[in-house]
């Protein structure tokens, strides 16, 4: 069983929000960000800010007021049927946000992706387009066994893929993975998933956090001993992504997308 | 297996190799010889591109359209290699070492001439998996010896070149663990994960080595230096990373380990 003792109140971002998006606990050595916008976690600015500011505490936790110890990170979602549905097409139809992408969105998938602790995606529900490219970033998932399909859904919408968010897949799957799933476009869920390497494990839905936290225990140490070095790691590890995903592109979802509730 | 080679030791008249040459039918064998755990250090990597040009000069000149091939051991049975000699690096102030010496034979390895099989006897850490991984195939021990990319345990960050090695040859899902967990593999879960070709029990292992050995043994033959051509068109994007020259001071980075 996870060490459930806790040296950290959790907080609600944004704070002082009557609707928080976004939750952040601890229990051990482990921080858990649970995503709480409904109806289903998409990715807007409020979305990323919030999350931008949990991952800030995470890091000053790890790197700075409590460097030398162990550290991990569990993002899941407190929604029955989704951990995210990606993009929040609506509001990038109502506004004229075209950098959101570039600027915000794959900067947090960036920032994920070099993550100082080990990260381990809890998927508790459907994970798709943007959701998945998201838990792609982190350094496990952990898929729930009788629910919860995964699926890069772009060319349905129809969308094209940035260049980050087509090397994502192309760095982190196989590449008989990577095909189908972008162009059937298939999805994937329990055993399945594994199989293809598009998470990890899988469990029971009430064991679901349980194994998760056996991971983020597993890797907590990593950020103990090394430091600044995890992140240096993964900058070594995935450089071919990181460029791309540094690619700024002006992106206007009204030119190609009829919006969909 | 009759041999027109008589069998050398690097360095050259030294009363402690740290390489040794052989031949067997158309397989040169490389058996490091550097007690205790065969680590990259200048006399090793010296010795190693001695034995590499022997192999290299008569694959394409002196008997070039014949059929050869190239082993690589160790004499150790607790070791095939652990990496880089960092009791030397720390008490030199070789900061050049890791870029001109050791990626350049990671290159050279990775654009051999002739088809390498590592024969993988014993454990194959860090520095030392990254140098099995440059050849084209890897026979592992099936009772003994493990695998693994500890830098991030040490702690270490991984130059460019050191990185792309496994991104280039191992399937994603192996990389990830590999490195992070950093996860060790053995035997049967090494060639599942894709780190190794086959494995055999102790006794068998050069000999299934060198089965590997003779298949690959006629491309030079037919190819002549085609085969390192090929090499460089499918691994272009590693050798360009092998190719980034970085002054590395393991004193600022690491605590000495015996």
């Amino acid at each position: 069983m996870a060490d459930k003792t806790t040296d950290f109140v959790p907080l609600s971002f944004p704070r002082d929000s009557a609707k928080p998006v976004m939750t952040l606990s601890k229990a051990g050595h482990v921080f858990t960000l649970t995503m709480t916008s409904p109806p289903d976690n998409r990715f807007n600015p409020t979305f990323v800010q919030s999350m931008n500011e949990a991952l800030d505490i995470v890091e000053d936790w790890a790197l700075k007021s409590h460097r030398g110890e162990p550290c991990a990170l569990i993002t899941t979602s407190s929604n029955d049927k989704f951990y995210s549905n990606g993009l929040d097409v609506m509001y990038l139809f109502k506004n004229p946000d075209t950098w959101f992408i570039s600027d915000q969105y794959l900067q947090l998938l960036k920032r994920v992706l070099l993550f100082p602790v080990i990260t381990v995606a809890s998927l508790n529900g459907h994970t798709f387009a943007g959701g998945l490219l998201f838990a792609l970033c982190h350094d496990y998932r952990i898929l729930r066994a009788d629910k919860g399909l995964l699926s890069l859904n772009e060319i349905d919408l129809p969308s094209s893929l940035h260049p980050g968010m087509a090397w994502i897949a192309r760095a982190k799957l196989p590449p008989t993975t990577v095909h189908p799933l972008i162009f059937e476009p298939k999805r994937y869920g329990g055993q399945a998933a594994v199989d293809a390497g598009l998470v990890d494990a899988i469990a029971p839905a009430d064991q679901l956090l349980a194994v998760a936290h056996k991971w983020a225990n597993h890797g907590a140490p990593k950020v103990a001993r090394a430091g600044p070095i995890v992140s240096e790691l993964k900058l070594g590890t995935y450089a071919d992504v990181v460029e791309k995903l540094d690619i700024r592109m002006e992106i206007d979802v009204r030119k190609f997308m009829k919006p969909k509730m | 297996m009759s041999t027109d080679f008589v069998p050398i030791s690097f360095s050259r008249n030294s009363a402690e190799p740290a390489v040794k040459l052989a031949k067997a039918g158309d397989v040169f064998t490389l058996t490091m010889t550097a007690a205790p755990d065969n680590r990259f250090n200048p006399t090793f990597v010296k010795s190693i591109n001695d034995a590499l040009d022997v192999v290299e000069d008569w694959a394409l000149k002196s008997h070039r359209g014949e059929p050869c091939a190239l082993i690589t051991t160790s004499d150790s049975d607790k070791f095939y290699s652990n990496g880089l000699d960092i009791v030397y690096l720390f008490q030199s102030s070789d900061t050049w070492f890791v870029a001109d010496q050791f990626l350049k034979l990671l290159k050279r390895m990775l654009l051999f001439p002739v088809i390498t099989v590592a024969a993988v006897n014993g454990h194959a850490f860090a520095g030392g998996l990254l140098f099995a991984l440059c050849h084209d195939y890897r026979i592992l021990r099936a009772d003994k010896g493990l695998l693994s990319l500890n830098e991030i345990d040490l702690p270490s960050s991984l130059l460019p070149g050191m990185a792309w090695i496994p991104r280039a040859k191992l399937p994603p899902t192996t990389v990830h663990p590999l490195i992070f967990g950093p996860k060790r593999y053995g035997g049967q879960a090494a060639a599942d994960a894709g780190l190794v070709d086959a494995i055999a029990p102790a006794d068998q292992l050069l000999t299934v080595a060198n089965k590997w050995a003779e298949k690959g043994a006629p491309k030079v033959a037919h190819a002549g230096p085609i085969v390192s051509e090929l090499k460089k068109d499918m691994y272009a994007d590693v050798v360009a990373k092998l190719e980034i020259r970085t002054e590395v001071d393991v004193r600022k980075k690491m605590q000495a380990k015996m």
